[in-house]
């Protein structure tokens, strides 16, 4: 990914994106993923994963 | 009656003395040295680099907790160990050098039964020429640095709402840096910050990173099932860089930094220069300043120490190539194998070897990251030693019972990509286990069912709940024992 190559400064419009071939979410993947109803399920889903690992990793 | 020493009061510290406490008789003294005189919460720094929250929001005074726990504080720091004793007595002493004002410079020795170093690391910022609040670059390791970064963003937004274009450049200051996490989380919000206020437009973000490609992370990136597909952090990572156009350098090394430039080398051997009008670099880690002397005063620091500071505990130090790296070469007691009355845990214990593949240039400089060891594991490591302790003194046991490594722990990372109770952000993630595990796990080192990912307003509202959360328990408030680590 390291494409600078020169000793003198690089101008602004040089540093590359990261990799322009990964995926863009759409602008329903957005808004799900600032929905508030959606993301109050997801927070509960998360929360339960996370107690899943913690119980895991706690011996 | 035995005395335990706790060196440092950061996460792995202040969790092994406030479970210490717990377990011991009163009879036993549990004892506290940190320099300073503030426990932080490390991982909210980053908002208050970004002016979201303050230092009072992230930190709260050490001595009220500690007095009203019956544990011992010296506001001090440690600069070596006799773990042998001295010339006064054969008992196992550390030095220390009092912090506190009123005794600032005062040097002495305390026994112990037990010392357990979570001294954390040193921020080496002298490895860079130029890196470091002291040179040309903020930092977001400690709250005192995160007040400055925010003051320095302020400058920079100001000039951008004059219409002055400005590049920001956010990452690592070393090739071996860790904690690449806090430098995308502090892009992130930076990112977030800037557009909320219409001024994204006129700001050129640049991630610096010495991680062979976005989303590594220091524990050589995530593999996790998703929509159908195992996929991976890198892509997941690179989503997220290219939604929020956010440019980055990846495979770098910083080698000097000048004011507003930034000079580097990256793994394929190119030397490369960046103008920066803003610049937040981490900076390398090293074990602090402590030495170790044998009874008769000679210097033992490199038996158990390793070259980088760190303390030498019960892994496999045996130098390896990475096709031979094995879970089991990782510690699990954190006892060191010199002394048996001496732990290290945290970010003061040496691993055996990185989690990311090591890679150095044709120049032979290292770029790659270095383990991280902080938050959920260092927790862990501070209560499975507690208990150890606790069962060797109450005679349940002659050796270390409790393990935690990092081979067999996972790990739950919430790392905020901007903040706001409806327009806040993060990248949840949760790994098992956090050391890769090819034996158990062939194919991708993790279970594909414990190691998730995803991005959303509702890791936001988790990463909140972790900050309220566990101040609460740190403070040791009612039922704390009951937050996990």
């Amino acid at each position: 990914m390291t494409e600078n190559s020169s000793t003198e400064p690089v101008s602004p419009a040089e540093v590359p994106l990261a990799v322009t071939l990964a995926p863009a979410p759409t602008d329903k993947t957005l808004r799900q993923r600032k929905s508030v109803p959606l993301q109050g399920f997801r927070f509960a889903a998360v929360s339960l994963r996370m107690l899943k690992m913690i119980r895991k990793s706690h011996h | 009656m035995a005395r335990v020493v706790v060196l440092g009061a950061g996460i792995s510290g202040h969790t092994a003395a406030l479970h210490l406490r717990r377990l011991l008789g009163k009879q036993h003294e549990v004892v506290v040295v940190s320099p300073n005189s503030n426990w932080n919460w490390i991982p909210s720094n980053i908002w208050v680099g970004v002016g979201r929250m303050s230092a009072k929001d992230v930190t709260f005074k050490l001595a009220p907790v500690y007095r009203k726990k019956g544990i011992t504080y010296h506001q001090a720091k440690a600069v070596a160990l006799w773990p042998e004793g001295d010339d006064a007595s054969a008992k196992p002493k550390v030095e220390i050098e009092w912090t506190a004002p009123g005794k600032v410079g005062h040097v002495e020795r305390i026994e112990y039964d037990y010392v357990i170093n979570a001294t954390g690391p040193k921020l080496n910022f002298g490895a860079t020429p130029g890196l470091g609040p002291d040179g040309h670059t903020y930092s977001v390791c400690t709250y005192g640095h995160a007040e400055e970064a925010a003051k320095a963003l302020d400058g920079v937004i100001a000039k951008l709402q004059r219409g002055e274009r400005q590049r920001l450049v956010i990452g690592v200051g070393h090739g071996t840096c860790t904690c690449e996490g806090a430098a995308f989380e502090y892009t992130f919000n930076v990112e977030h910050e800037l557009r909320s206020r219409g001024l994204r437009d006129l700001a050129e973000i640049v991630y610096f990173t010495n991680e062979y490609e976005l989303g590594d992370f220091g524990v050589g990136g995530l593999s996790f099932k998703q929509n159908g597909f195992v996929t991976t952090s890198q892509l997941w990572t690179e989503s997220l860089f290219v939604e929020r156009d956010v440019r980055s350098i990846t495979r770098a090394h910083p080698t000097k930094i000048e004011d507003g430039r930034l000079y580097y080398e990256t793994l394929d051997g190119v030397d490369g220069v960046l103008d920066f009008d803003f610049a937040m670099l981490l900076p390398p880690f090293r074990g602090v300043d402590l030495k170790a002397f044998a009874l008769d005063g000679s210097d033992i620091s490199s038996e158990i120490f390793a070259p980088s500071g760190f303390l030498k505990v019960d892994a496999d130090y045996t130098p390896k190539k990475f096709e031979e790296y094995r879970a089991e070469d990782w510690p699990s007691t954190y006892q060191s194998p010199k002394y048996a009355n001496v732990f290290g845990i945290g970010i003061a214990f040496a691993p055996p070897h990185p989690i990311s593949v090591p890679r150095t240039s044709p120049r032979g400089t290292v770029i790659s990251p270095a383990p991280p060891r902080t938050g959920m594991p260092s927790g862990l490591m501070g209560r499975a030693v507690a208990e150890s302790i606790a069962d060797m003194l109450a005679g349940r046991s002659t050796t270390p019972q409790h393990k935690a490594s990092m081979a067999d722990m996972g790990a739950a990372c919430v790392a905020s990509a901007g903040a706001g109770f409806t327009k806040g952000t993060a990248a949840s993630m949760t790994m098992y286990p956090v050391v890769p595990d090819y034996v158990r796990f062939p194919g991708y080192g993790r279970s594909l069912d414990d190691t998730t990912g995803e991005i959303g307003l509702a890791g936001h509202w988790m990463k909140n709940l972790l900050h309220y959360m566990f101040i609460y328990k740190a403070k040791g408030l009612p039922g704390w024992s009951f937050i996990p680590e």
